[in-house]
Formats: structure tokens, C-alpha cells, sequence
């Protein structure tokens, strides 16, 4: 019963209106939030605790224009607030989150709240940025107009919380002495007609006309940037510029740290071996656990590099840009211009950008995005794509000295996925995934400076999410993967190193036969193995198996060292190709199985994306053997 | 000595991999996760 649980507020609004920024501010979470529609894509509960004392709990909803619900993210909203959501009780209050800069949009769908006849209440929120465009906004107006309290909020600042907070209050007591029974029996929604949204577009008109006064020319900056940045040619030359220079910044800015990193990794293992006994703890400890974790930690100043870039980015609102100067591209292969958020969140990992696909509509523009969201380079690929380049690719700058080769090369592999990722989608798009194009529709928010404290804080959790998994799943894998590498141990007599007896060496001799035609020995057919729980190990797995093959004399210095005394130029470059397609995720088929509600697409991307990578590499192996003469 | 601590880390690796593999393919717990808006994934941590 709602009368014995703490009340349930939702947060409801369009797309990009602050939801997730407000309950942050309400609860002290740390959801993601950025500059852009679309970055909710399921509810999110919390529980705080109003200046009253009384328990609150609140549910983020994914931004909606109307409960009609077009799309899997509109969805949850329309199923939460109406209570359709199984085993879930009707919300008992709505906070409506509209931006103060967009009233025209926001108020539609405020309008369609209103006559659900549940307790609301109107944040307006943004207002700092309506005042900075010239806008004034007379809350005392709008809330006669509209009929519901109106609290002017900066959620991203937590302005104006207290007073938000204070209405809460205000509303729940009021339903309490009313009785939540009577409040829940008045809900009641049918699908807005044509005549509706005329009527809802006529009374906004109105009441924009009564309670806010709008500059005659609002928002020059933005204006003047979008003719700039969303010029066809010019625009497109800006963001190839800036994604190059992004993979530039990413080998460059983080060298420093790395080398800083490996240096202390290096100095840890000589302490250990000089102050302890010979023993499987000290091998645990320097082979398994430095040369395995530390191998995958170093790379950590690389992936904060790349993500400060798509933060700022993202928060600056340029993304959205980005999605629309790309949506010809996209069209010219099928897929739909909203399919450009969720390939992009695709770069941090697969798996949220899978989810993020909610945001299309149509089905099968939903799967061919989805089943070309694992050809993103991933951040778990990055240590790979690193370590070979820095092993293989010299050092030097090219083109006139203005570029660095690691990152062209860097560059090129990303380019290479999301090249190949357009193809797939052009060839499914015209067989298995048929269908007509729709044209893409998307909010362009206003641009902003990126504030330090949310990207510090984005920074924060994903450095924070980066050490825990090393410290505990990565962990774990190294230290079974020492395990099997040095037991059972060499009979009497050996001539080989140690590992070459080992469980794991007879695994990486088994499969060796199958990936020796692509140029692969036996370290990387046994490495690939855990690299399907996380591809990032295959650095740890290399690092471990290589030091444990160190038979006392050639093979000390760093992984990347060893590698290109121990490797041809024809594999690695066959390794970096596989690597581009990678199919091998478990995380990544699983959630495709939950998104998509199906066994039959998760086990055709695994087939599908297996035979690109296979045949990727073939070719590459060949082509660069018989190239290099070999 | 070193054998044992070996032997426990071994261990309790082994239980953190296998209650990690459990997660990730026990549909209801991760939808139940899903529902509490933890916001993380198996995939990126």
C-alpha cells in the first residue's frame, strides 16, 4: 500500500531538460548526465529525505514529447506514469522538468500531464541559461496559468532545490489529508487526437504570451556556431579535425603518466624479487599480478585522455551536432540519424551503447544498429591497439612533421571500425533489415561551456570503474591464468620454459592449429581465451605468459619490447585487424539477447562478427607477409 | 607458507570469476539491477 511506503515522486519532461541533473541533486547520485537528448534510457530510483523528514522516493524517467510513446525509452516513461509497469504502484506525485530556454516544446507535454489529474509540480528548470539568453519568466504567471506549482531550479548547480524540496513537502501533505486513495483513483489518460495537440499548441502560445517575454533575436552564440559547425563540407572538416586530433591527444597527452606508471610497476617487481623468497608468491605477485593488472593499469592515463575529449564534447553540446552532420552519412547506409548517440556511447563500451539504442523507433533500425555497435572500437581495445602500435609503429612524425604515426595508425584503426561497421549496416540494410528510411528529428541544445565539476566527476567514475574492474575481475582472471600458466610443473629434465608444460600451454597449443593460417602462435590463441570475459586482459594474459616464458636472459624489459622481439610485423598487424571486429564479448551478446528479447541475433552477430575478424585477419597476415616479402 | 596464501588466493579468485560468469547470465538478477538503476553493466564495470 502507497499509504505505508514513502511517497513516489517521478520525474518526467522532454528529452535534455535536466531530469537526471535534478536527481542527482535530489538523492546525491552520480548518474550520467550530458548535453544531449537521449542519455536516459531506462528509470533510475532513488531515496532522499525532504526537509519535513519524510521519505521520498524518486524514479528518473527518460525524456518523452508525450506519453504516446513511440520509441522502447518513451516507453518506460509512459508505462511508469501510468502504472502500467508490472508489479510497480502509479507514481503519487510528478515532478514535470522543463527547460526554461524550450518553454514552446516543454508545455505541450506539461499540458498532457495535467490531465492525468495527478499531484504535479512544474521545475522549471534551466533558468540560469534562459537569463543569460535575454528570457524573463514570471513563475507566479505560469503556475496560474498552467494550475500547478512552478519552482524555478539550476539542477546542475543544485539551485533552487530547497525550494523544490519545500513543494514536495507542501504536496505530499496536502495528499496525505486528501487521502492517497482519492489521489491515485483520479489518474486516467487516453492517446491525445489531432485536435488535442492543436488545442495544447494554441493554449502554450498563450500562456508563453502571458507569463515570459523572449529577446527578439535569442541566442546569437549559438546561431552563429551552428552556421558554422553544421556546414556541410566545413562542418564535416571540423569534426574529422577534432577526432583526429582526439587520437593525437590520446598518445601524446598520456605518454608522461605511462611511462610513469611502468617505471613504478618495474621498481615494485625489483623490490619483490630482491626482498623475497623464491616461491609461487613471489611468482604470483610479480608474474601474475604486476606483469598482468599493472600491463592493463598502465594504459589507464590513455582511456582518461579519450574520455575528458567526449566529455567535453558532450557536455559543450556538440555531439548532437556531430549526429546531425553525420545523419546523410547514415542514410546512405540505412541506418537511422539517431543511431549516431548509441554507436557513439558504443566507443566507451558496446554494452550502454546497445542499451542506448531504445531511442529508435523503428525495429529493424534498431538491430542493424545494434549489430554493428560491437565494430566501435571499444575502450577495452584500447590497451591492445597500444601496446602493438607502440611495439610495431616507430615513433616518429609524418606529413610534414605535424603528425605523430602511433596516432594516424590509432586513427586509422578506429576509422577502420566504423567504416566496416557502415558497410555491414549498408549490406543488412538492404537484405535481412529492410525497410523504409525515416527522417531524423532531433533537439539541438544550446551550446554551453562544459562545467569542470561534471567532467571531473565523469573523469572520477570511469577511472573509478576502470581500477575496480582491474582490481577485481581482471584480478582474478590473471591470477587463475598465473595458475594454469605454471601448473603442473616441468617434468625433471625440462629444456623448455616452464609454461610450456603448463595447463595453459597445452590450451594454447590446442588452439594454436585453428589461428596459425591468421599468423597467431600459441600466447595469443590462449590469451584470446579470457579476452572473451574482458578483451582488456589479453595485455594482462600476454604480460604473464610472456614473463613466465623468460627463461633468464633475452626476455626483460617492457611487454611492448618483448613483443617485438618475439613477434613478426604480419602477426601483429593481423592481431590489431582482429581486434577491429573482436566479436568475442560475453557481456556484449548478453545484453544483446536481453535488448533484442531473442537468441537468434546475439548468435548471428557472434558468427558474423567471428567471420569478419577471422577472414580480416587472414587477409591482413597475407597481404603483409607477401608484401614484406616474407 | 607461500603455497598456501597462493592456495587462497587461487580459491577466492576462482569464486569472484564464477559469481561474476552467475551475473552475467542470470537474466533476473541483471534485470533486477536494471530496475534499481545502478546504471553499470557487466560489460564496462
Amino acid at each position: 500500500m502507497a499509504e505505508q511506503k514513502p511517497p513516489r515522486i517521478a520525474l518526467v519532461g522532454n528529452p535534455n531538460s535536466g531530469k537526471t541533473a535534478l536527481f542527482n541533486a535530489l538523492t546525491g547520485s552520480r548518474q550520467k548526465v550530458a548535453n544531449y537528448a537521449g542519455v536516459t534510457v531506462e528509470k533510475k530510483e532513488g531515496l532522499f529525505v525532504s526537509p519535513a523528514g519524510t521519505k521520498v522516493r524518486v524514479v528518473d524517467l527518460p525524456g518523452t514529447y508525450s506519453l504516446r510513446a513511440r520509441s522502447p525509452d518513451e516507453a518506460v516513461t509512459r508505462d511508469v506514469v501510468l502504472g502500467r509497469m508490472d508489479g510497480e504502484a502509479i507514481p503519487d506525485a510528478i515532478v514535470f522538468v522543463a527547460d526554461a530556454t524550450n518553454l514552446r516544446q516543454n508545455l505541450r507535454l506539461a499540458l498532457e500531464m495535467r490531465r492525468l489529474g495527478r499531484p504535479i509540480i512544474l521545475a522549471l528548470n534551466m533558468m540560469d541559461a534562459a537569463e543569460k539568453q535575454g528570457m524573463t519568466v514570471d513563475p507566479a504567471e505560469l503556475s496560474a496559468e498552467l494550475g500547478m506549482p512552478v519552482v524555478g531550479t539550476i539542477a546542475i548547480e543544485k539551485g533552487g532545490i530547497e525550494g523544490l524540496l519545500a513543494q514536495i513537502d507542501r504536496t505530499i501533505q496536502v495528499a496525505e489529508v486528501e487521502g492517497w486513495a482519492s489521489v491515485h483513483a483520479e489518474c486516467g489518460w487516453s492517446e491525445p487526437s489531432s485536435h488535442d495537440l492543436r488545442d495544447y499548441h494554441r493554449q502554450v502560445e498563450g500562456i508563453l504570451a502571458r507569463a515570459v517575454q523572449v529577446p527578439p533575436k535569442p541566442h546569437v552564440l549559438t546561431r552563429r556556431l551552428d552556421k558554422l559547425l553544421l556546414h556541410p563540407a566545413l562542418g564535416l572538416a571540423i569534426l574529422m579535425t577534432i577526432l583526429f586530433l582526439m587520437f593525437q591527444g590520446v598518445f601524446a597527452w598520456a605518454q608522461y603518466p605511462m611511462n610513469l606508471i611502468d617505471s613504478g610497476l618495474t621498481a615494485l617487481t625489483g623490490l619483490i624479487t630482491s626482498n623475497m623468497a623464491d616461491g609461487p608468491l613471489r611468482s604470483l605477485i610479480t608474474d601474475g599480478v604486476i606483469a598482468g593488472v599493472g600491463t592493463v593499469i598502465m594504459f589507464l592515463p590513455q582511456i582518461l585522455v579519450l574520455f575528458l575529449f567526449i566529455q567535453l564534447l558532450e557536455d559543450s553540446g556538440y555531439m548532437a551536432r556531430a549526429a546531425f552532420l553525420l545523419d546523410k552519412l547514415m542514410g546512405g547506409v540505412g541506418l537511422h540519424g539517431r543511431a549516431f548517440i548509441p554507436l557513439l556511447s558504443s566507443f566507451a563500451c558496446a554494452v550502454p551503447g546497445i542499451m542506448a539504442a531504445r531511442v529508435i523507433e523503428n525495429r529493424t533500425d534498431r538491430i542493424a544498429t545494434i549489430m554493428i555497435a560491437p565494430l566501435m572500437t571499444c575502450s577495452a581495445r584500447l590497451p591492445v591497439y597500444t601496446l602493438l602500435i607502440a611495439a610495431f609503429v616507430p615513433n616518429r612524425a609524418v606529413l610534414g612533421g605535424w603528425v605523430g604515426l602511433p596516432g594516424l595508425v590509432m586513427f586509422s584503426l578506429y576509422a577502420a571500425g566504423i567504416i566496416s561497421g557502415l558497410l555491414v549496416a549498408f549490406v543488412m540494410k538492404r537484405t535481412v533489415l529492410k525497410g523504409a528510411r525515416e527522417p531524423l528529428l532531433m533537439e539541438l541544445p544550446a551550446y554551453r561551456l562544459p562545467r569542470l565539476r561534471n567532467v571531473s566527476l565523469g573523469l572520477y567514475d570511469r577511472a573509478r570503474a576502470f581500477l575496480t574492474r582491474a582490481g577485481t575481475t581482471i584480478f582474478a582472471m590473471m591470477v587463475l591464468v598465473w595458475f594454469l600458466a605454471s601448473f603442473p610443473a616441468p617434468p625433471d629434465g625440462a629444456t623448455e620454459a616452464a609454461i610450456r608444460y603448463s595447463a595453459a600451454g597445452a590450451i594454447g597449443h590446442a588452439l594454436a592449429p585453428l589461428l596459425a593460417p591468421v599468423g597467431f602462435n600459441w600466447q595469443i590463441a590462449l590469451a584470446l581465451v579470457p579476452g572473451m570475459a574482458a578483451r582488456e586482459v589479453v595485455v594482462g594474459v600476454l604480460g604473464t605468459v610472456y614473463a613466465l616464458s623468460d627463461t633468464g636472459e633475452a626476455l626483460r624489459g617492457s611487454l611492448s619490447t618483448v613483443l617485438a622481439q618475439s613477434w613478426s610485423l604480419p602477426t601483429a598487424l593481423s592481431l590489431l585487424a582482429w581486434y577491429v571486429f573482436a566479436p568475442q564479448c560475453l557481456a556484449t551478446l548478453t545484453v544483446v539477447r536481453r535488448e533484442l528479447n531473442s537468441r537468434f541475433w546475439p548468435v548471428a552477430m557472434f558468427f558474423f562478427l567471428s567471420a569478419l575478424a577471422y577472414g580480416a585477419a587472414y587477409a591482413t597476415f597475407h597481404i603483409s607477409t607477401w608484401l614484406l616479402g616474407g | 607458507m607461500q603455497a598456501v596464501i597462493v592456495g587462497v588466493i587461487v580459491a577466492a579468485s576462482v569464486v569472484i570469476l564464477a559469481r561474476k560468469l552467475w551475473k552475467t547470465f542470470r537474466r533476473r538478477c541483471a534485470d533486477k539491477k536494471k530496475a534499481e538503476g545502478c546504471g553499470k553493466c557487466s560489460g564496462c564495470g
